[in-house]
């Protein structure tokens, strides 16, 4: 990229850390599958991630600048990624172990509750009449 | 913040960064988190960043990636996301992770991956080019062109210091 070193010197990489936390397997996987939450608040995000106080809630960002500075993890990671009875080409979108798609997921969130309404008016249309049957067995009675 | 306090931060953030209270590596993990939020469109107003970003004192740094943040809410932010991720892929790390760049390539190729699935970890040591970023993006680009608009921006955030 020839732009004068603008851009070059814009990222210092990140050497291997020793960290006193790691985020547990079940994050890594979740981290794999693209499950992990998005941080709202970069700044709470940063800060917890760099005073080791983390806790259960690992959004997805600390988890990425976590693994690309902890060698374990980035091992734990790869192994994730290369196995667990998939290949790694299932790891994205494509191929994830859902029963329907998120396109899919999508439009079915938007259609049932619309097919739900449809249902209740069809119902409400074609149901007998109640009121007029009614006040007749009542007019009969008082006779 | 106005400039007097903005500026004094810096000197704070300076001052800590010489001392060793701050170390660089904190800060960068900031502006790399921050490039990641980018690439996912999730970033925050970079009007709000500037002293996060600069943590270390190094506010060229901090005024650059403030400059791509503010170019992607000026022009096609797809464009933007594009180069900051052809940035993360070629300058985040300084070996090349093979085994990481055939699969990923793959999984652009295949059109499996999407930006929001991108992460610093993800990207870092793949060296993609210019095609995989187009195929990833799905649109083809001028970089050139969204260099110059980053470039800009910097100007403008730099031009009363």
């Amino acid at each position: 990229m020839n732009d004068g070193g603008f851009f070059a010197g814009l990222i210092g990489g990140l050497e291997e850390q020793c960290h006193s936390e790691h985020p547990p397997a079940a994050v890594l996987r979740k981290y794999v599958w693209r499950r992990l939450p998005e941080g709202r608040d970069l700044r709470a995000e940063v800060e917890r991630l760099l005073s080791s106080r983390v806790g259960g809630r690992w959004t997805l960002s600390q988890v990425s600048l976590h693994v690309a500075t902890c060698g374990a993890c980035a091992r734990e990671v790869a192994r994730l990624r290369a196995g667990l009875g998939l290949t790694r080409e299932s790891a994205f979108a494509g191929d994830r172990p859902t029963l329907l798609s998120r396109k899919m997921r999508r439009r079915l969130a938007y259609s049932i509750p619309v097919a739900v309404t449809l249902a209740l008016i069809l119902v409400l249309f074609f149901l007998p009449h109640p009121v007029a049957t009614s006040y007749c067995r009542f007019g009969a009675l008082a006779m | 913040m106005s400039v007097s306090q903005a500026e004094s931060r810096v000197i704070i953030n300076k001052t800590a960064a010489m001392a060793g209270l701050i170390a660089p590596y904190q800060a960068e993990v900031v502006r790399l988190a921050y490039a990641e939020h980018i690439v996912r469109c999730t970033e925050q107003d970079p009007e709000r960043m500037e002293e996060l970003l600069s943590l270390d004192g190094d506010l060229e740094k901090a005024h650059k990636w403030m400059a791509l943040a503010y170019a992607k809410r000026e022009g096609d932010p797809k464009k933007i996301c594009g180069l900051v991720v052809y940035l993360l892929s070629n300058y985040g790390a300084a070996e090349e992770d093979r085994e990481k760049r055939r699969w990923l390539v793959r999984q652009i190729e295949r059109g499996r991956v999407r930006l929001d699935d991108l992460t610093y970890e993800l990207l870092k040591g793949t060296r993609l080019e210019w095609e995989h970023i187009f195929k990833l993006v799905r649109k083809e680009f001028n970089p050139t062109r969204e260099k110059e608009r980053v470039k800009r921006w910097y100007e403008k955030l730099t031009e009363h210091e």
